[in-house]
């Protein structure tokens, strides 16, 4: 069975991977903050993950991401934190580097995608979009030029 | 699917652009009838020993159709329906009613071609397809025996003097200025296919020319939509955009550099009018209709700087949400479904297939196969 990976070296691996970051290490606690940018096209994003070895990492986006709380996207809380795996997907003898990291990006481009008409992207095939006529758009948009 | 910014956006603009182009099957079923067509026509003309031939001229045969949105993108296919007589035995008035008798029966002997006639025009004859949203614009044409063998003669709008043309000629122009990124297209396609270059159809692979034809026909149409009848013609932009291209750019890269020197090639502009001279047949001027219509030119140059503000602003965006509804208000909002639609797939099965990596520093996602993301259910909340 493999070793949990120390949190020093999790920590190690995060700011050598992202030298501008924040990290502290106190008391069996790693925090770490980060601007990501998702996609080279994408917005960036102040995150904050945070991890002691007892429980699973958690992750947030710390910039207002305005969202209507009626209306959320997919696996986002109250606290704007995300939800990033099912239980078998991670573990302690994993990199946070290599995992919750790049999940993080991944979430926060299909969150661009899903802001543009509610359409999630992420989890599963998606239909493709029906071919709406012209004449439809012009009349629901109000007759607005383009 | 890409590694920078450039090569995503071209991405992004490249899945909205192939939206605009006709489908595969339609394109086969638009085939298939004109050369049915063209088949019974030569038989059907044998009874007066003549010959003759249908074949597409413009968009169908540079690889550039785009969906009219004006018209509930549907398409627009132009055919040259040549009959082989002397211009001195016939009219243009008795020829358009020649050709349009021989296609009449051409309908009625092959109903399963699925076209019927749907208006007459000055010029052409218009037929539309039973279910599918195209309509073919058939020019009825004599040879030319003046020029090459491509050459025609058409009608001319006053219906008195023959206008001499060559849209095979332009056509091998236009394919000729992209024939070295179409050949290397081609090969990758034929690799990737495990086929021989000469198995696949020529439409195996689009250019960044043909796509940036396509982009800045539906920027038009979009620009001009309240203003149709002042739109620049087609054969105009097709014309500029190729004179103006460069083999060796992204799709973005050819776009913001076409629509950088297009305005700089039109020619003239003093008392003798605009010129835009075909090149294959250099006494005719395509700006010859801006004649007489000033304002045409004038919003000619107007479109032309807001299409170089346009793709400029794609280059300066952040934001995928920005960059598809940029690309929804300069393409239409069916081109930014799917433009989304394609990203965000994409985007899945990138990870999905091992192929996503993250960059140091910024934590950018793009293609890659070393380290590759692991595979994750999102889950809760």
């Amino acid at each position: 069975m493999r070793p949990a990976v120390p949190l020093a070296r999790q920590a190690a691996i995060l700011r050598q991977r992202f030298p501008d970051s924040k990290l502290t290490l106190k008391c069996g606690k790693l925090l770490w903050e980060a601007r990501l940018r998702p996609t080279p096209l994408s917005h960036e994003y102040l995150v904050r993950l945070a991890y002691s070895m007892r429980f699973y990492p958690t992750m947030k986006i710390l910039d207002d991401l305005q969202i209507d709380w009626a209306k959320p996207p997919p696996h986002l809380y109250r606290d704007q934190s995300i939800c990033l795996h099912d239980r078998p997907d991670w573990d302690s003898t994993m990199l946070l580097a290599d995992t919750i990291v790049p999940w993080t990006s991944e979430w926060l481009a299909h969150f661009e995608l899903w802001s543009i008409g509610g359409v999630w992207y992420g989890d599963e095939a998606q239909p493709p979009p029906s071919v709406v006529a012209f004449t439809q758009d012009r009349a629901s948009s109000g007759g607005r030029s383009m | 699917m890409y590694t920078n910014r450039d090569e995503q956006l071209t991405a992004i603009l490249g899945a909205g652009i192939d939206s605009l182009d006709i489908p595969e099957d339609q394109f086969l079923v638009a085939e298939n009838a004109y050369r049915m067509a063209s088949t019974f026509l030569r038989g059907y003309w044998a009874d007066s020993d003549t010959d003759g031939a249908m074949y597409p001229q413009g968009s169908m045969r540079l690889g550039t159709v785009t969906r009219l949105i004006h018209r509930n993108d549907e398409y627009d296919l132009d055919m040259v329906c040549r009959h082989d007589l002397d211009k001195s035995q016939i009219t243009q008035t008795a020829l358009k009613a020649d050709v349009g008798e021989a296609l009449e029966q051409f309908t009625k002997a092959h109903p399963e071609s699925g076209l019927e006639l749907d208006d007459e025009g000055r010029r052409c004859w218009t037929f539309k397809h039973k279910t599918l949203p195209f309509h073919l614009d058939v020019l009825p044409a004599l040879p030319n025996p003046k020029t090459s063998e491509s050459g025609i003669l058409v009608t001319d709008t006053d219906a008195f003097r023959w206008h001499p043309s060559d849209p095979i000629g332009y056509a091998d122009w236009f394919l000729d200025r992209q024939h070295q990124e179409w050949l290397l297209g081609m090969q990758q396609v034929a690799v990737r296919q495990q086929m021989e270059v000469e198995a696949l159809p020529r439409r195996a692979f689009k250019t960044t020319l043909q796509r940036a034809v396509q982009a800045l026909k539906r920027h038009r149409d979009i620009y001009f939509a309240k203003d149709l009848k002042n739109r620049p013609a087609s054969i105009i932009i097709t014309t500029l955009a190729a004179r103006s291209y460069e083999p060796g750019g992204s799709l973005f890269e050819v776009l913001s550099d076409v629509v950088q020197k297009m305005p700089g090639l039109v020619e003239g502009g003093g008392l003798g009018g605009y010129v835009v001279s075909n090149p294959v047949v250099p006494a005719e001027n395509f700006a010859d209709r801006w004649r007489g219509h000033p304002r045409r030119a004038r919003r000619f140059f107007e479109w032309m700087e807001q299409a170089q503000k346009d793709f400029a602003e794609f280059g300066s965006i952040d934001g995928i949400e920005n960059v598809i509804n940029k690309a929804a208000s300069v393409f239409g909002p069916n081109a930014g479904r799917a433009a989304q639609h394609a990203f965000g797939e994409g985007f899945r099965t990138m990870r999905v297939a091992g192929r996503m990596v993250m960059l140091p520093a910024t934590g950018a996602l793009v293609q890659g196969t070393v380290n590759s993301v692991p595979q994750h259910i999102f889950h809760g909340a």
